[in-house]
């Protein structure tokens, strides 16, 4: 097989083309997330009125999807590839369009629509406006005006460019399992290319009998706990009622803890362990420490050195 | 120089949602009116257009200036604008300045609050870009959407970035600006078969230049020619699409381009699933429509796409893929349902809330399958019909733990239907299910068979009584259970099954919720819910029969007989007997006679007069009482028949035979005589005329317009 475009080169070419328009291309954060909005440089760097622009490739975990690597569309961990761009451009539809040609779609060939698809993340209190991005009848981008971030209403808008990774690589290869699709041209194989299944299949079967038989509930409820208390903990001890910085702040440790939680959460709704009270409870519950972490951001930022994450 | 041109406004977008666009549309074309009229520009009726990246209006024959008038304004209070000796201040001096008049030519006027300074000043003639480009920003502002977005630096909110404005009148570009956004002639093109700027040469020539870079903005135009291309398309295919209106009208608004592609998926998906649930898949996902010939499904679909053409293949290629693999989702969710029997499923309704005050849908399922019972009884349905209709409510709503319906909402009662059917359920019972959840709106068909209805009847009412008894009653423009829609079915349902009774009804659907929810304090328990409940079943009927042609005063003649006895069908059939009764030479008399009566009636129990309707032989005297008692014996004795049988046209008729003994009666006799026996037993004869009519319909309800006056 010869493909058209590996997983790799279409990773780095979107990778090229955000750093001509002055992106900081990062990594991704080294933690179970569920999306790339909650990497902190999303998160956090939504808030406030600074310019940012940052692209980087999440690798986002959903365990509820997870389907042992028998399903040809859904995956436990898929790859978002996130790009952050605030204010808000004006050309930014199209700024999207020459991304999809620097990734060797032609626009001119396809039906590229773009139809309302508005975006919610209840446990970041996070809300925007927005479409899905459809080509030829296939959702392969989420293009959304970020309207609010951590229960904080923005004043400058950003825009957040979500591009399903494996759904765009399998259409330009016409490859219709996501295992077949090829990562990397490998000269050095039998095959002469590195699959999508050669790297994930074995963690996908694993990790999807983990999430559905193996977790332990209890454990995890327990752990869940744990990361909400301490986050809890981190963020009383870094400012008082008012809302004014008290000493030392452990603003990105908290955040870590929330991004556990929440991930804990994610397994325990996956393993089908919470009535659909308990679960709107704990989504209340990261929601809260969402809204204190942006609280705390915004009242570190003004005039202030904006902590690093 | 004055004169008329057609005036143009664009508002150039990022891709409005299709749900939006008519309204938003109309809206504006709406506020583009009132901008002119404010002016006193006249003006031909706006027409709106819109594509997703724009909402425009044209308006025809503008003026293209204001008349010129003179109009006074008023400055400072007098005591401040002239001194003591009635010299002017500086502040008088500063407003005269202002107005390009001189400081002696202002003048005093009294106002509510006392003296002010005023100045006389000719407003010039103002042209309309100058009108436009002061209001119209303030306007588009004012435009409401179901949701608006910001963008940018965020100090705009609409509902989609702006990205540009076009503003002609005639060949003029008019000075106006939105959003920081300043007008001109220039537009843009489709966004891929002619990307870039398109001059817009006039106002006139704005359709056929943007028909020219690809966009079609004439909405019916792009319907009309989508539904074209989808036929064409369908064509290919070897059949026709199945018509889908909304579904037409929805992708027509999400191009600019009006195209269509067709595409084919596995044979299989048409051997194994359901019609339905085939078309919900390819609609609910994809927006696809299906394609049939000679009633059959063909693995075929066709879908609206914004593109000209498909060089390359890879619209239909894509389509294809997708669909598939929807398809594939749910054949499995069908094979998966289908392992279960719908009746083992119904455990699973207790976990499911119904609403939170009303307990699961385990709950409702038991008080909608008693309902059941007791209407099978009332309307004397046989053992075996009764069985299948409690059947049926036991059944109706286990779908809603099955995959079917997790994926497709929509498709609650038919999967339903069709899960019963494979397991073998009577066919009645799978039937009633099957139209659960019709009539949807208000012009959908009801289910089509007597189960069905009553099944849907009772179940509505179940809703509505729980929502009535914990108070959640709908007002004013919040309905946000959809009670109106609720009622609005339950008396159509009732309506074409005749002998459904529903004060009976809501009386006992309430008393399912006799011992309140679990959850509900006490204090909020709704008294008096059985009344409020049939008063807005009524206000529903009333809303039914004016769609009928029924007026208003007509359907408050029946509201009585309702009150004791609502069934929708029968008052429905006295309405249409009084329409007609209404139109006959009888009825101006008779109605005024009716009124006299009520009103006579109504005077004597002020005095305490209680009417004897049978009094002593010696008691009427006079020819026109005895005749007026002899009539109304004769009457009733046809009438009652008539009415029990549901004849209210003959019923009517005999009432008026009743006219010359009524004449005469009111010519000849004084009611209210001195002597207390003559006085009680003629009211007594007015009694029994009420009688026999209300019986039929409260004719001293209607508003009679003499025919000298009319």
């Amino acid at each position: 097989m010869r493909p058209h475009s590996t997983l790799q080169e279409m990773m780095l070419s979107l990778s090229s083309y955000w750093i001509e328009q002055g992106c900081v291309v990062h990594q991704p954060y080294d933690m179970e997330v569920g999306a790339g909005t909650m990497h902190p440089e999303t998160f956090f760097r939504s808030l406030g009125e600074e310019p940012w622009r940052v692209a980087y490739c999440q690798p986002s975990r959903r365990p509820a999807d997870g389907r042992y690597a028998a399903n040809p569309m859904r995956v436990y961990k898929h790859f978002q590839y996130q790009v952050i761009l605030k204010p808000s451009p004006h050309d930014v539809q199209e700024l999207y369009l020459d991304s999809l040609r620097a990734m060797g779609i032609r626009p001119e060939v396809h039906d590229v629509r773009f139809e309302e698809d508005n975006w919610e993340s209840p446990t970041l209190g996070a809300a925007g406006v927005g479409w899905q991005v459809a080509m030829d009848g296939m959702e392969i981008s989420q293009f959304t005006y970020f309207q609010s971030m951590g229960g904080q209403e923005l004043k400058v808008i950003p825009v957040e460019l979500t591009y399903g990774m494996e759904r765009i690589c399998m259409f330009v290869n016409d490859v219709k399992d996501i295992f077949e699709l090829p990562w990397a041209r490998a000269p050095w194989s039998a095959d002469g290319i590195v699959t999508y299944g050669d790297l994930r299949r074995l963690a996908e079967q694993q990790q999807s009998a983990y999430s559905f038989e193996e977790a332990d509930i209890e454990q995890h409820r327990r752990w869940f706990e744990d990361c909400e208390r301490d986050a809890v903990r981190l963020l009383d001890r870094t400012v008082d009622e008012h809302g004014e910085v008290k000493a030392a702040p452990l603003l990105v440790p908290a955040y870590e803890r929330l991004l556990d939680a929440s991930h804990l959460f994610n397994v325990l709704d996956a393993r089908g362990a919470l009535s659909v009270t308990e679960r709107q409870g704990m989504i209340q519950r990261i929601r809260r420490l969402s809204v204190r972490c942006a609280r705390v951001w915004l009242s570190l930022r003004p005039g202030r050195e904006a902590p690093a994450t | 120089m004055s004169g008329t041109r057609t005036l143009l406004l664009e508002i150039g977008c990022e891709e409005i949602p299709a749900r939006m666009l008519p309204a938003a549309a109309g809206d504006l074309a709406r506020a583009v009116a009132r901008i002119l009229d404010q002016a006193k520009l006249s003006h031909g009726e706006p027409r709106p257009l819109w594509t997703p990246r724009r909402l425009a209006v044209l308006v025809p024959d503008v003026a293209t200036e204001t008349a010129s008038e003179e109009a006074t304004v008023t400055g400072p209070p007098a005591s401040v604008a002239w001194d003591g000796s009635g010299q002017p201040t500086g502040a008088a001096r500063g407003f005269a300045q202002r107005h390009g008049i001189g400081v002696d030519a202002l003048t005093k006027v009294e106002t509510g609050k006392g003296a002010y300074a005023a100045a006389t000043i000719l407003r010039p003639s103002r042209g309309v870009g100058e009108v436009l480009g002061e209001l119209l920003e303030k306007e588009v502002r004012g435009l409401s959407f179901p949701k608006t977005m910001r963008w940018g630096s965020g100090e705009h909110a609409f509902v989609r970035p702006v990205h540009w404005l076009v503003a002609l009148a005639g060949e003029s570009a008019l000075d106006a600006s939105l959003f920081g956004i300043a007008a001109g002639g220039t537009s843009r093109g489709h966004r891929v078969l002619a990307d870039g700027p398109v001059e817009i040469p006039s106002a006139d020539e704005y359709v056929a230049a943007l028909e020219v870079s690809g966009v079609v903005a004439e909405p019916e135009k792009r319907r009309a020619a989508l539904s074209v291309a989808l036929a064409r398309e369908a064509e290919r295919e070897g059949g026709s699409i199945v018509p889908d209106e909304p579904l037409l009208q929805e992708t027509a608004d999400m191009v600019e381009h009006p195209g269509a592609i067709a595409g084919r998926f596995d044979v299989r998906f048409v051997e194994e699933l359901p019609r339905e649930i085939l078309a919900t898949c390819l609609r609910h996902h994809q927006r696809a429509f299906s394609i049939s010939a000679g009633g059959k499904t063909l693995p075929s679909f066709a879908v609206a796409v914004n593109v000209a053409s498909d060089p390359e293949g890879h619209v239909r290629r894509g389509n294809e893929w997708v669909v598939s693999g929807r398809l594939e989702d749910a054949l499995f969710f069908w094979r998966e349902d289908r392992r279960r029997s719908l009746s083992s499923r119904s455990d699973a309704l207790s976990g499911i809330t119904f609403q939170r005050e009303l307990g699961t849908f385990a709950d409702k399922t038991e008080r909608v399958a008693g309902l059941c019972a007791s209407l099978a009884d009332g309307c004397g349905l046989d053992p075996e019909d009764r069985d299948r209709l409690v059947r049926a409510a036991r059944l109706a709503r286990c779908d809603l733990t099955t995959g079917l319906v997790g994926e497709f909402p929509e498709l609650q009662g038919v999967v339903g239907g069709l899960l019963a059917a494979a397991d073998g359920e009577n066919e009645e019972v799978t039937r009633a299910i099957y139209h659960l959840y019709q009539p949807a709106g208000a012009s959908e068909e009801l289910p089509p068979t007597r189960l069905g209805r009553m099944l849907g009847v009772a179940d509505r009412m179940d809703t509505l009584s729980g929502a009535f008894a914990i108070g959640l009653i709908p007002s004013g423009s919040k309905d946000p259970f959809a009670l109106r829609r609720s009622a609005h079915a339950a008396i159509r349902l009732a309506a074409a099954e005749g002998t459904i009774e529903l004060v009976g009804l809501a009386a006992r659907a309430l008393e399912g919720h006799e011992e309140g929810p679990p959850g509900l304090p006490a204090d909020r328990r709704a008294n008096g819910a059985q009344d409020t409940l049939v008063d807005f079943l009524y206000e529903r009927f009333a809303a039914l029969a004016e769609g009928e042609g029924a007026r208003y005063d007509e359907i408050a003649s029946v509201r009585e007989i309702a009150a004791a006895r609502f069934l929708p069908e029968d008052l429905l059939r006295r309405l249409e007997a009084l329409r007609r009764f209404r139109e006959s030479d009888d009825f101006l008399a008779l109605a005024t006679a009716a009124k006299r009566v009520r009103n006579i009636l109504a005077q004597a129990e002020d005095r305490g007069d209680v009417p004897d309707t049978s009094p002593d032989e010696a008691a009427l005297e006079l020819p026109a009482e005895r005749g007026l008692g002899d009539a109304l014996g004769m009457a009733a004795a046809r009438i009652d028949p008539l009415t029990a049988s549901g004849d209210y046209t003959a019923a009517l008729a005999t009432l008026a035979s009743l006219r010359p003994a009524v004449d005469r009666f009111f010519d000849d006799v004084l009611v209210m005589d001195e002597d207390q026996g003559r006085r009680t037993a003629r009211l007594g004869l007015l009694a029994r005329f009420q009688g026999l009519a209300h019986g039929i319909v409260d004719l001293s309800e209607l508003v009679v317009v003499s025919r000298a006056a009319g």
